[in-house]
């Protein structure tokens, strides 16, 4: 929204600011100054929660991070969870049933179908549209808007039947869950995601029909790996350099403070680097299910996309791979013999990751021989992306210097939700300053 | 008919909603769906798609929390009510998804909003003295409007 969009881009300099705005999931802000066309300041400013979560679970028991760290996000508990159990049952040294596993990634299914299906109808494919919410979306396109939301609740309902409930789910637990659904159980969801089937390939046809603004990233792209398309865990692929090993990430992956920010910024190697769906697709689209694949060649995506306003198109081939794999596993499914795995605290550290809608979650714990917390670190998906998100912005106001400053503005805000659902929704209820000098 | 009670029940008398939606619930009164928010949107507008009345309970902050006597119960609409602070950053609150109802012809016939005064709404569970003795009083005001409602419903038929 913007309050006060004046003037034109014929001043030697002008400033874009984006104000704060105070929200339960953080605050985002936008500062710009351009010079003679050449944009000398471009801070992308969020502040996140997750720093308070590291401090407070010191002292707490290892058992507790899946439960406490799946309140930091509303939208992707799921991905908290698993990550912090991976960790957990890495410093105690235990393997999962495959069973176990494959109900963890049935639950991680239902996130992403929800979360991109969310980000998707609700708050990426009005900037598309030219409208300023989905509600007015809904009044045009009044089927699309209904297929979104049918699909968004299809992936409630399995973090409904999986989890124990769709926001922040209760039966995970380090080890595996409390209870464990039947093949009954199950049934009724597959023919409801045989229907999100449909709709999700007609997902693709749709956004793959959008207008994209023309902007390459160059950054170093990082994702999970392995032997299926990732999400609840896997090995760790760069596109640049030389793969690492989970526990070696925080070696590579390194969060320092910017004078801008309360959020920390992290690079790869001292350089910029980017996760989520653009670098998911380009390190696994050979995993992708041969139906997503196909949905993914017929809506013009090769075997990577660096244009990030696109990367709608690689959400909606993520939701068609999502409910596949959700029905696949359904349909393997054996009851586990039991629901968890008694999980005894030793001493040491442990590393998890999994791979959160928005990119790679890395969670890592230091536990005594009682269970006790002794440090814990938490790098999301966000903190990784943000100088990504930075040089995106400063090529968006290069390009677009021929535009005022409102347009400017809009192109800013619409760079800032290419990226991440919680960001983006934030962008959206911006009250927006626009100065010029 | 739907009822549902909005709030969050961790931050005391923001819970008021939901306590109310409970009670009512309770009473399991034919043709008469209850559910408590936080509920993500499609839940809602698969809740009152074909209803002719929706009944909304909330918590209403008077001047910011001071000035109304805790605990006053009282009938509104939705439009008399100014848009909400936003609660979540990643849903769709009441109003808008009522808004998004409409626009896909998925809006219940007429929404009543029930509101209660609250003291406080800082963190933690437990409704304040003034407001928990205020329960009776709001679910008699959300049995009438739905008797009201079932009512008109029957002369239509007849």
């Amino acid at each position: 929204m913007t309050d006060s969009a004046r003037g034109s881009a014929s001043g030697a300099a002008r400033t874009l600011r984006v104000g704060a705005l105070t929200r339960v999931e953080g605050e985002g802000a936008l500062h710009v100054e351009v010079r003679n066309g050449v944009p000398e300041i471009i801070e992308f400013n969020i502040y996140e929660p997750p720093r308070f979560f590291e401090a407070f679970l010191r002292g707490r028991m290892y058992t507790e991070p899946p439960d406490l760290t799946a309140r930091i996000c509303g939208i992707c508990p799921v991905a908290y969870q698993t990550s912090a159990c991976n960790a957990i049952e890495d410093a105690c040294g235990v393997t999962l049933d495959p069973e176990l596993v494959a109900l963890r990634r049935l639950l991680y299914c239902g996130e992403w179908i929800h979360s991109h299906a969310l980000h998707i109808y609700l708050l990426h494919a009005p900037d598309f549209l030219g409208a300023p919410d989905v509600i007015t979306v809904a009044r045009d396109h009044r089927a699309a808007v209904e297929r979104g939301l049918a699909l968004k609740k299809a992936g409630n309902r399995l973090q409904e039947l999986v989890g124990g409930r769709s926001i922040h789910p209760v039966n995970v637990r380090v080890g595996g869950f409390y209870s464990v659904p039947t093949r009954a159980d199950l049934k009724p969801m597959a023919e409801q995601l045989r229907r999100a089937l449909d709709d999700a390939l007609a997902t693709v046809e749709w956004v793959a029909g959008f207008e994209f603004p023309d902007l390459t990233i160059d950054a170093e792209l990082l994702a999970l790996t392995g032997d299926r398309y990732p999400m609840e865990g896997g090995a760790i692929a760069r596109s640049d350099g030389p793969a690492f090993g989970v526990a070696e990430f925080s070696d590579h992956v390194r969060e320092t403070h910017v004078p801008h920010s309360t959020a920390l910024h992290a690079t790869l190697d001292g350089h910029q680097h980017l996760t989520g769906p653009l670098a998911r697709y380009a390190l696994n689209h050979e995993l992708l299910s041969p139906l997503a694949r196909e949905a993914a060649a017929a809506a013009g995506l090769g075997a990577e996309c660096r244009n990030p306003f696109r990367s709608i198109i690689v959400r909606a081939v993520e939701v068609v791979y999502a409910v596949q794999e959700a029905l696949r596993i359904i349909e393997d499914y054996e009851r586990p013999a039991r629901p968890y795995l008694e999980v005894e605290p030793r001493p040491g550290v442990g590393h998890g990751v999994s791979e959160a809608p928005r990119g790679l979650l890395y969670h890592r714990y230091e536990i005594d021989e009682s269970g006790r917390i002794g440090a814990a670190l938490i790098v999301p998906p966000t903190s990784q992306n943000q100088a990504a998100i930075e040089a995106d912005l400063a090529r968006v106001v290069l390009a677009g210097e021929a535009l005022d400053d409102a347009a400017l503005t809009t192109l800013c805000e619409r760079a800032i939700r290419n990226y991440d659902p919680c960001i983006s929704c934030a962008t959206h209820f911006l009250t927006l300053r626009v100065d010029r000098r | 008919m739907v009822v549902i009670g909005v709030g969050n029940e961790h931050r005391h008398d923001d819970g008021v909603g939901p306590a109310v939606a409970d009670r009512v619930a309770a009473l399991a009164l034919a043709g008469v769906r209850v559910l408590s928010c936080p509920a993500e949107p499609t839940a809602i507008l698969d809740a009152w798609s074909d209803a002719e009345l929706a009944v909304v309970i909330d918590a209403v902050l008077v001047d910011g929390g001071v000035g109304g006597p805790p605990g006053r119960v009282h009938v509104r609409t939705l439009e008399d009510l100014a848009e909400p602070r936003s609660v979540s950053s990643h849903d769709l609150n009441l109003a808008q998804t009522y808004r998004l109802g409409l626009a896909l012809g998925r809006a219940p016939a007429s929404v009543t909003v029930v509101g209660i005064d609250v003291a406080d709404t800082g963190h933690g569970v437990g409704l304040s003295p003034a407001v928990a003795a205020a329960l009776p009083e709001a679910v008699r005001t959300v049995v009438d409007l739905l008797a009201q409602q079932a009512e008109i419903a029957s002369h239509q038929q007849s």
